[in-house]
């Protein structure tokens, strides 16, 4: 709807122009001799018009930019040849063809032409009235001020009023600041005017006439362009600064940051260094054919360069390392961010030699984005960190829900054997036979056995992580303790495998021998479980200073990337619901625990003679020196989450 | 359909309905890696009069299923080598096992398990520990549901 009601505002504007226009040409007269000018001098007129009309010039007065066109001189000019239909048609014809040059909508096109229409009608009425005067008359130049001076104000007055209807803008505003550049505008392209018309008629003082204005409107011209292109600098700054504002990854923020830089400063090649969170320093090239990483010797000479100021540097001041990756004969200028605020950034700009206009304030506008791009940096970093930080509670909830699952799963199986067995006897009763009634009784306290270890593992593994179990380290023999867990497993399932060897020279040993057990049967069990096949072998060795224990199997083994994965809380390298085992991923981050709990180590290894299989490695010292936590104190002891006894009766 | 299949619907007459589903012996196959629910269930089973069969791990329950046709399955989820889902699948996707009714026997509990129990095509999802008593009235419904299936 408002679309509409500007477009008939528009079009009415235009018809206004139209009446006024044609209304102004009827009382000049449009005689026999109205169209008696050449039609080749009012082509010639139309496209000097057209062509002042496509090459503006920008001035700049009271702090805003203008672009203005000095057509008038064409109506003054043509003013002194012709009828004043022809003025008008060479004007409109000029008009015509700059605005389809410039592929103007139709509306605006239609606007345009009318608007020169009424505003060349009004100068050449004007014109008439205070000449017809010869060009060499003293009233030619109060003519040819007139004239344009109408011709600019009647633009300047549609414009702003076509600029009030379509953008809103207030009309005294856009006057205000365009009377000033109307006003530049008449004079220059009367003088223009008039000076072409004396060129023509080979008078000498032409020259010098035009000379001053052309002169003045191209200087002016020029400073207005600087001035726009530092502000577009700075725009693209401020661009620039809030594009690397989000950047997540340090790679993705350097690479961006650098090709930033690059496009600000228009260069060849960019660099961009930052500090990582390592503290050491590493680069990034950027150039026409992508971005890639620079080599530390080039980071350490452009930081050495630089120090914590903005240099330029002439192609013989660049170090070495840095000229092998730089076009040729290049400058470089070499941005560090600001120290006091970080300082972990610095950017290079690569700009070949003389190839473009060099300009001024380059360095400035390096050093400011420098500062952006320290910015971007640490948020880069801080972004990064916070990511890990939530992946990794992410990750721990989910091996929490796991464990709480594979718990629930540990204890309700034995559980269910014990309700079960118990319950069968007594739904039976009578019915059941005597051997029966034995097996499940047998059934149930095996089962319960393994229900009450369970949870013994899960207090011990608490206390161990929290280093608040205790051990009584006492004189214990290797070899009895061997024995007995040989002949615990000879009963088990997959026990018949194991295979213990005791070498002949091994001493006796100070440590808590429940715990040592502990560790024992979980890897024995663990290589029953895992290595379903094959010989496990348990074998006793001395060693420096201490005893080393190791349980071989010849399973699948354990991939060497794993290896320190497996000894994590709840993690079973395979997860799927078909795995060959249950258990609760709680075993051998129990056994580490409990080792290091005795002052000694447990690793896995591979069986290092080509065969498949794990080897575990549990070293102890001899005397079990690392003591525990503090002795609590009496009234404390109470209060002991997990209490010795609880810890030490473990099956046997 | 089995060879028995056929020869109850030529043998029985509909009026000696109840007599002949009591007369023939209702199989049920026990499938758990726990060797000591696998004797529980039986036990109890055989009492009922029931002839059961039993497999630890997933594929000896796929074969038995195939060969005895039983008349319900009490199946575990978590075993070796094909856990229960798989084997329920393999059930259900066979015409000639696809109405056997099972019963899940699982000691995993929680919301999303017994969810997915039931969308695999269980009839009945128990959880470890279980009552004896509501597992033997859930097979004696399901033996007697399979007959009447069976007779109609």
């Amino acid at each position: 709807m408002k679309a509409e009601r500007t477009r008939r505002r528009v079009l009415e504007l235009v018809c206004a122009h139209l009446v006024v226009g044609a209304a102004l040409l009827g009382r000049l007269g449009l005689g026999d001799d109205a169209f008696s000018t050449p039609i080749l001098t009012l082509a010639a007129f139309a496209a000097g018009y057209a062509l002042l009309d496509l090459i503006p010039l920008h001035l700049e007065f009271r702090r805003h930019a203008h672009t203005i066109t000095i057509t008038e001189a064409v109506i003054v000019a043509s003013a002194f040849h012709m009828e004043p239909a022809g003025v008008v048609a060479a004007a409109v014809v000029g008009e015509l063809i700059a605005c389809l040059k410039n592929r103007l909508q139709p509306l605006q096109l239609t606007f345009n032409v009318a608007q020169t229409f009424g505003a060349a009608a009004v100068a050449i009425t004007v014109f008439s009235a205070v000449g017809p005067a010869d060009v060499t008359s003293g009233w030619a130049w109060a003519a040819a001020f007139a004239a344009a001076a109408c011709f600019a104000t009647v633009s300047m007055i549609s414009v702003a009023s076509v600029l009030t209807i379509v953008e809103g803008t207030p009309f005294r505003q856009v006057v205000g600041v365009t009377s000033a550049s109307t006003g530049i505008t008449a004079l220059a392209s009367a003088a223009l005017g008039l000076a072409l018309l004396t060129l023509a008629d080979g008078s000498a003082a032409a020259p010098l006439l035009l000379a001053p204005v052309v002169a003045l409107v191209v200087l002016e011209s020029k400073r207005v362009t600087d001035a726009s292109a530092e502000r577009l600098r700075f725009q693209r700054l401020y661009e620039a600064s809030s594009r690397t504002a989000r950047l997540s990854r340090l790679e993705e923020a350097v690479t961006v940051l650098a090709s930033e830089a690059r496009e600000l400063l228009t260069g060849a090649q960019a660099i961009c260094c930052a500090k990582g969170e390592d503290g050491s320093w590493s680069g990034v090239i950027v150039d026409d054919a992508g971005s890639r990483a620079l080599d530390a010797t080039a980071v350490e000479e452009l930081r050495s360069v630089s120090g914590d100021s903005t240099v330029e540097l002439a192609w013989q001041q660049v170090p070495t390392a840095l000229r092998a990756v730089c076009a040729r004969d290049s400058e470089v200028v070499v941005a560090p961010s600001d120290p006091t605020t970080g300082g972990q950034v610095l950017l290079a700009v690569v700009a070949p030699h003389g190839g473009e206009q060099r300009q001024s304030g380059l360095a400035e506008v390096l050093s400011a984005f420098a500062g952006t791009a320290a910015l971007a940096v640490s948020n880069a970093a801080l972004y990064a960190e916070v990511e890990a930080a939530l992946r990794h509670q992410i990750d721990l909830n989910r091996q929490k829900a796991e464990f709480v699952a594979a718990v629930s799963h540990e204890l309700r199986t034995p559980l269910a054997s014990v309700l079960g067995s118990v319950q069968t006897i007594r739904r039976l009763g009578s019915r059941l036979a005597a051997d029966d009634a034995d097996e499940l009784l047998e059934a149930a306290l095996a089962q319960g056995a393994r229900l009450r270890r369970l949870i013994e593992d899960l207090l011990l593994v608490a206390a161990a992580e929290h280093r608040t179990a205790h051990h009584q380290a006492n004189p214990i023999d290797p070899v009895a303790t061997l024995r007995e867990l040989e002949d615990q497993f000879r009963a088990a399932s997959g026990g018949q495998r194991l295979r213990v060897v005791v070498d002949p020279d091994v001493n006796e040993l100070c440590t808590d021998e429940d715990k040592l057990q502990r560790v024992l049967t979980n890897l024995v069990e663990n290589a029953v479980k895992y290595a379903p096949d094959g010989p496990i072998e348990l074998r006793c060795a001395k060693v420096a200073g201490g005893t080393r224990f190791t349980v071989t199997d010849s399973g699948p083994g354990i991939p060497a990337h794993e290896r320190e994965r497996i000894f994590e809380r709840f993690v079973q390298l395979d997860q799927s619901s078909t795995r060959r085992q249950g258990g609760t991923g709680l075993g051998l981050h129990l056994c580490r625990n409990v080792a290091e709990l005795l002052g000694g180590s447990l690793i896995v290894c591979g069986r290092g003679d080509d065969q498949p299989g794990a080897q575990f490695v549990l070293t102890l010292p001899t005397q079990s020196a690392i003591p525990g936590p503090p002795e609590p104190q009496p009234h404390q002891r109470d209060a002991e989450p997990f209490p010795d006894r609880l810890v030490t009766t473990g099956t046997r | 359909m089995t060879d028995n299949g056929d020869a109850m619907n030529t043998e029985v007459d509909p009026t000696h309905l109840l007599e002949a589903s009591a007369r023939r012996p209702r199989r049920v196959l026990v499938v758990d890696d726990d060797a000591t629910i696998r004797r529980v269930l039986t036990l109890n089973l055989e009492a009922e009069g029931y002839e059961v069969s039993v497999a630890g791990d997933g594929e000896e329950a796929k074969e038995l299923a195939r060969s005895v046709h039983p008349d319900v399955v009490i199946l575990d989820v978590m075993m070796p080598l094909a856990d229960g889902y798989s084997v329920l699948r393999a059930l259900r996707s066979s015409p000639q096992t696809n109405d056997i009714p099972v019963v899940l026997l699982s000691a995993r509990a929680s919301d999303d398990e017994v969810f997915q129990g039931w969308q695999s095509g269980a009839d009945s999802y128990v959880t470890k520990p279980f009552e004896l008593d509501e597992v033997m009235t859930l097979v004696d419904s399901m033996a007697t549901t399979a007959d009447d299936t069976l007779l109609s």
